[in-house]
């Protein structure tokens, strides 16, 4: 079998400082571009959260479907930035960045906890915290559900992973917390039922084909499968029920499998060389890529780390799998939305790093590896946050200014949907809105800076 | 250990009959489109290779030099198959295919002869055979002069292969052979001069990994460099007094670094995959592809084969850097154009072959192997053969059935070039280089 599942005896780990540092660069964008990040306004479906709210009530808002997403503990932490915000926008931007800090940081102590080296957990966590197509998930804060979801991934994989790789043992109180993990993750973000699912299968894995005394792991893993399958339920009943997207799914076979093929041969690679083409060749290609970078990595890495890696690669592919199934009735160009990246790059970077590590080592001299490493990281870090001066003027201009400045002007047409760009949300109720929820108070502070 | 078996590690365990076979497929893509092939007619370069053979007089022009070119063979060829073919246009282009199918017997044979596979003799002969992008050398007579310098290259390669392969020193008399189809290569094609050099790199190569048969493949390789050197040499000094794309080379260094980067990463893929845009992250990304099949071909062919694969490595790298040294000054979408194709292909396929032979032999079951290289070998040949239908039609139009027309069409403009499309030739010059050397 080409991964060797086997427990660690001794688990090698660098200091905690290391993992600190990076994590805070995640804030490099924030602090770079405040004035155009202190532009971005409520758009398009967040406007639908807050008619939904102002119209259904609290509660059933927090209860109900949004699209095929099951989500009411992102609601209630949405509602709560809302709320603790009194409307200001800001808070959502200020709440995003600090959650992607909490998400590289987890990155970075689950690497190290798996024994990886300095290299590879720097590289990782900077690559993950300046990189520009974050620019998606950071501005507009319906998104913040993907930081929740991945945050609640990592720290469920630290948890579960702890005893097994420290030789300790599950208790019921820690099993509780698992379960409480995986379904904080489910109720986060439609795909957060993965969480619990790709650890559950690399936890049985780990007993079935490798090594009996893995046993131990099977009590927690039922704790943390169980929660996203019956989130996973109900959102399948939910969708069922609701969205004609899915349901039409026999008709559309061929497109789904389009979608996922893209989704796994074009991410991460496709974002982050840039100027490529979306073709089948280019896709082809890139799985290549992506086929040697995995092996590369696989081989390298120590037989414990293994096991991370193929747990990633189980994220990854239920990811585009899940991805594919929901959004396939979009353009292929949507599988390599900025969007999608976070995750893949959760997936990848670790992967990347372990090979570049590995190559930086058969450097024969004594101090160029540390030299070159650094060289690697810098360079590496200013290629991948390099594009934001590009797109972060355009998208506040597009997703901030243009929509502060409508909800000031003078409205000819009340029943028109110029603020919201939302069909169920028209220019009058939008103006009702910002009276309600004070959103026209944070606009105006921000105006008059 | 095979290596260490009485034929030096090098036993054919392929029936020739498969060489041969293979070599016949490079007729396939004439057969299958005969209706397009049939309409190609003189264009442009020919145009001006015959006006100036006119012009200057023969002698003069067989050894007169052409751009940077310096090639009287391949002049006294082509310009016989003029006369011998009465002017006939499908007889030179006949030749053409010739060449063609004995290039790729020559890879079989050699293959064989270094005791690859029959999957990567056949997938080099198919990929080479059926390739689309031979649309430019194959239907333009003008580039049959690469074809006749690769084929030297190959011829030389033969007794190189048996001195090193059976561990006998070449006698005198076969390299004097040797000499002479290494000069006919050099004066074929300007880049002909590589075919010696490059097998003389690989015994340096050979010698620096401390290879200990290299002693038996000196005198082989030397005597394939002389004239490549000499010609080289010749080719230089005037090109760097005449040429304006070598003598302001110095001062394009960045342009040249950049062609040979795109160069070695755009080919052969680039062609191959298709619908790819070029850009740096794309040569990188394709550069990653080639490093892999080089590296772990090399590593995968078993060791006695190596030595080739290094040939073919040293020679893929020249080639590149000629190029790049004589035609930066083009745009870089030029670096993966048709022409370039042919021999990169030659060069890469016996890897890509290597690595697919490697793969299935992970496939036990005996039958199921041959029968997944089969259909691999299937649907790869399909892949490289089906765009020849997509640009024949286009192209025999363009350099053929638009030429034919305006000839027989008499209100063609007696100073326009429609006919030779070449600013040297107008339709009245064309019109009587086509009577006096009955071009039809």
């Amino acid at each position: 079998m080409l991964v060797k599942l086997t427990s660690p005896s001794v688990v090698k780990r660098i200091p905690v400082a290391w993992i600190i540092a990076a994590p805070l660069a995640g804030f490099i964008p924030l602090w770079l571009y405040w004035d155009d990040f202190s532009k971005f306004f409520y758009q398009g479906v967040e406007w639908d959260q807050l008619n939904r709210i102002e119209a259904d009530g609290l509660f059933i808002w927090v209860f109900s479907f949004f699209g095929e997403n099951f989500a009411p503990v992102f609601k209630l932490f949405w509602a709560g930035l809302l709320f603790a915000g009194s409307g200001n926008y800001h808070i959502f931007v200020f709440g995003s960045f600090a959650l992607h800090v909490v998400v590289v940081f987890l990155f970075g102590y689950l690497l190290r906890q798996w024994g990886f080296g300095g290299f590879v957990i720097v590289f990782s966590q900077m690559v993950l915290a300046v990189n520009y197509t974050h620019i998606e998930i950071l501005a507009q804060s319906i998104q913040v559900s993907n930081f929740l979801s991945y945050g609640f991934l990592l720290a469920l994989v630290i948890f579960f992973f702890r005893p097994w790789l420290e030789g300790g043992s599950y208790s019921t109180k820690l099993c509780v917390c698992l379960c409480v993990l995986s379904s904080l993750g489910a109720l986060s973000f439609v795909r957060g039922v993965l969480n619990g699912i790709v650890v559950g299968v690399i936890a049985v894995a780990l007993y079935f084909l490798g090594d009996p005394a893995n046993r131990k792991l099977l009590r927690p893993a039922k704790y943390v499968v169980v929660p996203s399958i019956v989130v996973g339920l109900i959102v399948a009943m939910g969708i069922f029920y609701n969205q004609t997207a899915f349901r039409s799914d026999g008709a559309g076979f061929s497109r789904f499998l389009d979608h996922f093929l893209f989704q796994i041969t074009l991410n991460p690679w496709y974002q982050q060389l840039r100027n490529l083409s979306l073709t089948g060749g280019q896709s082809l290609l890139l799985l290549e890529l992506s086929a040697v970078v995995i092996c590369f990595a696989v081989y390298f890495a120590t037989d414990f780390q293994k096991n991370l890696f193929l747990l990633l690669l189980l994220f990854f592919l239920g990811n585009g799998f899940f991805t594919a199934l929901g959004r396939s009735h979009l353009s292929l160009d949507h599988t390599v939305a900025w969007r999608y990246q976070y995750g893949c790059l959760i997936v990848f970077v670790p992967l990347v790093a372990t090979v570049i590590e590995r190559i930086l080592r058969s450097v024969p001299f004594r101090f160029m590896p540390v030299t070159a490493g650094v060289l690697v990281i810098w360079w590496t870090s200013l290629w991948v946050f390099d594009h934001w001066k590009y797109h972060i003027p355009t998208w506040a201009e597009e997703r901030g200014t243009k929509i502060r400045a409508s909800t000031t002007a003078s409205m000819t047409d009340l029943e028109a949907h110029t603020i919201s760009t939302l069909e169920a949300v028209n220019d009058e109720r939008a103006l009702e809105l910002i009276k309600a929820f004070n959103l026209r108070l944070a606009a105006k502070e921000n105006d008059n800076e | 250990m095979s290596d260490q078996n009485p034929s030096n590690g090098v036993r054919p365990n392929v029936s020739l009959a498969w060489v041969f076979v293979g070599a016949l497929v490079g007729w396939v893509p004439l057969i299958w489109h005969f209706e397009y092939f049939w309409q190609f007619f003189y264009f442009m370069d020919e145009w001006d290779l015959i006006n100036k053979m006119d012009v200057l007089g023969y002698q003069n022009w067989v050894f007169g030099f052409f751009a940077e070119n310096f090639v009287p063979v391949f002049k006294l060829i082509w310009s016989g198959l003029i006369f011998s073919g009465n002017g006939n246009y499908h007889f030179i282009m006949v030749f053409g295919f010739l060449l063609h199918s004995l290039i790729l017997l020559l890879i079989g044979y050699l293959l064989r002869m270094w005791g690859f596979g029959l999957f990567t003799i056949l997938f080099s002969q198919l990929v080479v055979g059926l390739n689309y992008t031979h649309i430019e050398v194959l239907t333009w007579t003008s580039q049959y002069s690469s074809l006749l310098a690769f084929l030297s290259f190959l011829l030389v390669l033969v007794p190189f292969s048996r001195a090193y392969i059976k561990q006998i020193v070449t006698p005198w008399s076969v390299c004097t052979v040797i000499v002479v189809v290494s000069a006919l290569g050099a004066l074929s094609f300007s880049r002909g001069v590589l075919n010696g050099v490059s097998i003389f790199g690989c015994c340096v190569v050979l010698w620096m990994l401390r290879d200990p048969k290299v002693k038996s493949v000196w005198r082989a390789a030397i005597s394939a460099m002389i004239p490549c050197v000499g010609i080289a040499l010749y080719i230089a000094i005037w090109s760097f007094s005449n040429s304006s794309n070598f003598s302001s080379s110095g001062s394009r260094l960045d342009a040249i670094f950049t062609h040979f980067f795109f160069r070695i990463s755009l080919n052969p893929w680039y062609q191959q995959i298709r619908e790819l845009q070029i850009s740096w992250s794309q040569a990188l990304v394709l550069l990653q592809l080639n490093v892999m099949c080089l590296v772990f071909g090399i590593r995968w062919a078993r060791k006695a084969n190596r030595p080739l694969l290094y040939l073919l490595v040293l020679f893929f790298l020249g080639d590149a850097f000629l190029l790049a040294l004589g035609r930066n000054h083009l745009h870089i979408s030029s670096i993966s154009g048709w022409r370039y194709q042919y021999l990169i292909l030659v060069l890469f396929a016996p890897f890509v072959g290597v690595l697919l032979e490697k793969f299935l032999g992970y496939v036990r079951q005996d039958l199921i192997r041959r029968s997944a290289s089969f259909v691999v070998l299937l649907v790869i040949a399909r892949w490289v053969f089906i765009p020849w239908g997509v640009h024949l039609p286009t192209w025999s139009q363009e350099r053929g059935t638009y030429a034919r027309q305006k000839i027989v069409d008499d209100s063609s403009v007696a100073e326009d070039y429609d006919i030779s499309k070449f600013d040297e030739v107008s339709n009245e010059r064309a019109l009587e280089l086509k009577e006096k050397y009955n071009l039809h």
